[in-house]
């Protein structure tokens, strides 16, 4: 159990860059998926390492909340374990590592496989908020290319790829649009969890903190994945079910087993499988 | 003399922030104000709870005329920056009988960036159920809603402010305890 | 059987550990004292200051300390605690024409008034190891025993602004307020004073290497060493409720004055132009470096062309910072495999159609 330390405000940021971070979430969440820049404060964790993402839950947590967070869908990576021990130390609220017990779950690169409910908020760890930029690098052009939104320059893009390979040949942090209007970066979640942003109950909070950058999905908001007529959308799938529970339905890790190249596929999502496997003793 | 403000500034603006946040992702749908300041002359407790969570000495408050103690109870709590006029504002609050500017003469952001506009901060009289039918994000379908004690055309100069879109203006609705948020996505209709 | 690997808790304790033990080093030596690094590696101390934005030589000596000298991590630490300090006031503007200088020195006069002055500098030692060093306590006498200084000393660029022959630097109209990088994000096009106090906090190597490309065609600004000093500044602030200014105390500042190529035009005529650094401490090849960056970066406001990336502020400033740099270089170490998923079932399937293909090729020919 990590003890509170006193000696840092609650939270660790103090009021005034909580108020800061909270009336730009506001602002985001009225205009979704359009990235609000903010005052990125330097954090005791790196940059890169979800400084924006822990920005938004400190200006966010309070005493009732209970915390989950999670680094490639597991509680237990150990990002997800230094930052969960940063907010029992800064904060002292109850963490767990249940997705239907959290009130806040602090996520990177995965949508937890349980549903989410009304109520629930998850903050995204976001590294690049600017879907457009490996396209265009200068900011200054992007806020144009969204100001008129002109994303000409994505279909163009991924209809490259469908021409060159028969595939649109980007399997994580797949391009939406949120609203009808912003053309989004939903994080590098696999395209597998994309369907899992349309009209959500939960409200999606994402922080960019080298970036500078907030956005916000509210809940039950219309988010489409780019296609086209006749390559639409599709998630990854695999021949396989979970070597530990069975799964069919759940995002896979690969793992290699021996050095004669076995392998064995089981749920990204530590937490499903667990409780996959509990009711399955509970049945047997 | 001043009056008091929050009795645990971090939690309580912590939470009062939870219930602005809650709604203006659920618009039109109630939320609670759980930490309530004693009021302040002139305004409303929920008023005063919301200013005490959002205004620094970063961001312009458009305040009607209001008593001295009043203003001066906010200057000490928050460090409030004044705006002169109601189109230079960051927030607005606009108490019970004050009359509605114009929506489409505050700040509405740039097209690069919306962010930079006005939050309007409204006090009514009470909630009731049968003016607006109002949809969009947040609401999973539709959502019946109404305010008593809003000017007379504000649901008409809500659907402009709507078609600007994402340019226009965010609204907290303010009876007492309870709030309601209308960001600039509800889509707004009448009867 | 795979087991999911779990005990991160135990694995990151344990790395603690480690990092302290090796920090430490042989334990059968004395420990650094923060006195010894704050005296004796001083410029060290200037650097984490500077591009840690806090003055304060006792923390930047813990840092460093704590760092093991790494400077970018020292840096990062003070930057990390510098968040938590309340802004109790903000100082006058500094005066460095005020400075009690140490050291100045032109290179576009032979003299200059007040004459140059050498100071503390490593320029004219030959950079042959000193092995009187390696033994503690032979060091020679050092008493510090000269002149006093004259005091204060002109600044030789403003000879130059009477005549007209360089820029004048005046206060743009309403004096606004600068913007401060370390409470409201980097906008662009950024003004000059947000493009400065980036290059203050930037990394001396990333700063110094578009110095240099900047000499070398990358760029054009022909920049001469108008003035560099070196000294103590004294720092005062004036509280709205005193009404008065208080001397809050002195710091070590090297500023880097640069006459660069002149501009003109049919109405104007010509005239040098500037570029300015400033640092921390004893830092005149970090103050050097940011005034000639400063310069390429005035490119446009000048009218001239912007070929080169050192005259591109998007991508001078927003890779400047080694905080950011460092923290996203190094955060490909964190697990990626959910993502590394995604892209191998996708280049399996690309690999399996185009496999396919091939197959009804040979079978059709």
């Amino acid at each position: 159990m990590t003890e509170r330390q006193w000696q840092y405000n609650f939270g660790f940021l103090d009021e005034n860059t909580k108020r800061m971070l909270r009336r730009g979430l506001l602002k985001a969440v009225a205009i979704p998926g359009y990235q609000v820049p903010f005052g990125s404060r330097e954090m005791p964790l790196p940059y890169g390492w979800g400084t924006g993402g822990i920005q938004l839950t400190a200006s966010i947590i309070g005493k009732s909340d209970v915390l989950k967070v999670i680094d490639q869908g597991a509680d237990d990576t150990t990002n997800a374990v230094n930052i969960r021990r940063f907010f029992a130390r800064v904060t002292g609220v109850a963490t767990t590592t249940r997705t239907a017990d959290a009130t806040l779950i602090q996520t990177r690169h995965r949508i937890p496989e349980t549903a989410l409910c009304e109520g629930q908020i998850m903050v995204f760890q976001v590294p690049e908020p600017e879907p457009l930029r490996t396209l265009e690098a200068s900011e200054v052009e992007t806020r144009k290319l969204h100001a008129h939104q002109e994303y000409g320059l994505m279909h163009v893009k991924l209809y490259e790829d469908i021409a060159r390979f028969g595939h649109v040949a980007t399997s994580y942090d797949y391009p939406v649009l949120v609203n009808g209007r912003y053309l989004a970066s939903p994080s590098p979640i696999p395209k597998f969890d994309n369907p899992k942003l349309d009209r959500s109950p939960a409200l999606m909070l994402f922080g960019a903190g080298r970036e500078k950058r907030l956005y916000a999905i509210p809940p039950y908001t219309a988010v489409e994945s780019l296609a086209f007529e006749d390559h639409p959308f599709a998630v990854q799938r695999w021949p396989h079910v979970c070597a530990l529970c069975g799964s069919g339905d759940s995002y896979l890790d690969e793992i290699i087993t021996d050095d004669a190249g076995h392998r064995l596929f089981v749920c990204s999502d530590s937490d499903y499988c667990q409780a996959q496997r509990t009711l399955q003793e509970g049945m047997a | 003399m001043l009056h008091p403000a929050f009795k645990h500034p971090v939690d309580d603006a912590q939470q009062t922030f939870r219930s602005l946040l809650d709604a203006l992702a659920q618009p039109l749908r109630l939320s609670a104000l759980p930490c309530l300041p004693p009021a302040l002359p002139g305004l409303s407790r929920g008023s005063a709870a919301l200013l005490y969570t959002l205004i620094d000495r970063d961001v312009s408050l458009w305040l009607p005329s209001l008593p001295d103690d009043t203003l001066a109870s906010l200057r000490f709590h928050t460090g409030m920056n004044l705006a002169a006029n109601p189109a230079e504002a960051d927030f607005l609050l606009l108490t019970a009988g004050t009359p509605l500017p114009p929506l489409s003469t505050l700040k509405a952001g740039s097209d690069a960036y919306p962010d930079r506009s006005a939050t309007l901060l409204i006090e009514i009289e009470a909630f009731n159920q049968d003016q607006v039918i109002g949809s969009g994000p947040g609401i999973p379908h539709t959502r019946r809603f109404g305010a008593d004690g809003l000017p007379g055309d504000f649901w008409h100069q809500w659907q402009a402010n709507h078609a600007r879109f994402p340019l226009g203006v965010d609204a907290i609705l303010i009876a007492d305890d309870r709030i309601a948020g209308l960001p600039r996505t509800t889509r707004i209709q009448e009867g | 059987m795979y087991v999911a690997v779990k005990g991160g808790e135990q694995a990151i304790a344990r790395s603690w550990d480690l990092l302290a033990a090796s920090r430490r080093g042989d334990p059968r030596l004395l420990e650094l004292e923060l006195a010894q690094i704050r005296e004796q590696m001083r410029l060290a101390v200037a650097r984490v200051m500077l591009e840690g934005s806090l003055y304060d030589e006792n923390l930047a000596a813990l840092a460093l300390k704590q760092a093991a000298g790494d400077a970018v991590e020292a840096i990062f630490l003070l930057r990390a605690f510098r968040t938590t300090l309340p802004r109790l006031a903000t100082s006058l503007p500094l005066d460095t024409g005020a400075m009690r200088v140490r050291r100045r020195i032109s290179g576009t006069f032979k003299d200059v008034p007040g004459g140059q002055i050498l100071g503390p500098t490593a320029d004219y030692t030959q950079r042959l190891l000193d092995f009187s060093l390696a033994q503690s306590g032979a060091e020679a006498d050092c008493a510090e025993d000269h002149d006093p200084l004259p005091h204060p000393l002109p600044n030789v660029l403003d000879t130059l602004a009477r005549e007209g022959l360089i820029e004048a630097e005046t206060i743009p109209v309403g004096d606004p307020e600068p913007p401060d990088l370390t409470r409201s994000p980097l906008m662009f096009p950024a003004s000059r004073p947000a493009r400065l106090q980036n290059l203050a906090r930037a990394d001396e190597g990333w700063l110094l290497g578009l110095a240099y490309a900047t000499q070398r065609g990358y760029a054009e600004s022909h920049p001469f060493a108008g003035e560099i000093r070196m000294g103590e500044v004294g720092v005062s602030v004036c509280p709205p409720e005193l009404g008065f200014e208080i001397d809050i105390g002195a710091i070590t500042l090297t500023e880097c004055q640069m006459i660069n190529q002149f501009a003109g035009s049919k109405t104007a005529p010509p005239q040098f132009t500037r570029g300015y650094g400033l640092s921390f401490g004893e830092a005149e090849r970090k103050a050097m470096a940011m005034a000639l960056v400063d310069r390429s970066l005035r490119a446009e406001e000048l009218g001239e062309d912007q070929l080169a990336p050192t005259q591109q502020q998007e991508f001078v400033l927003y890779h400047s910072d080694n905080v950011e740099a460092s923290g996203f270089v190094q955060h490909l170490k964190l697990p990626h495999y959910v993502d590394f998923q995604a892209e191998l079932a996708l280049i399996r399937t690309l690999r399996q159609q185009a496999a396919d293909l091939s197959q009804q090729e040979t079978r059709h020919d």
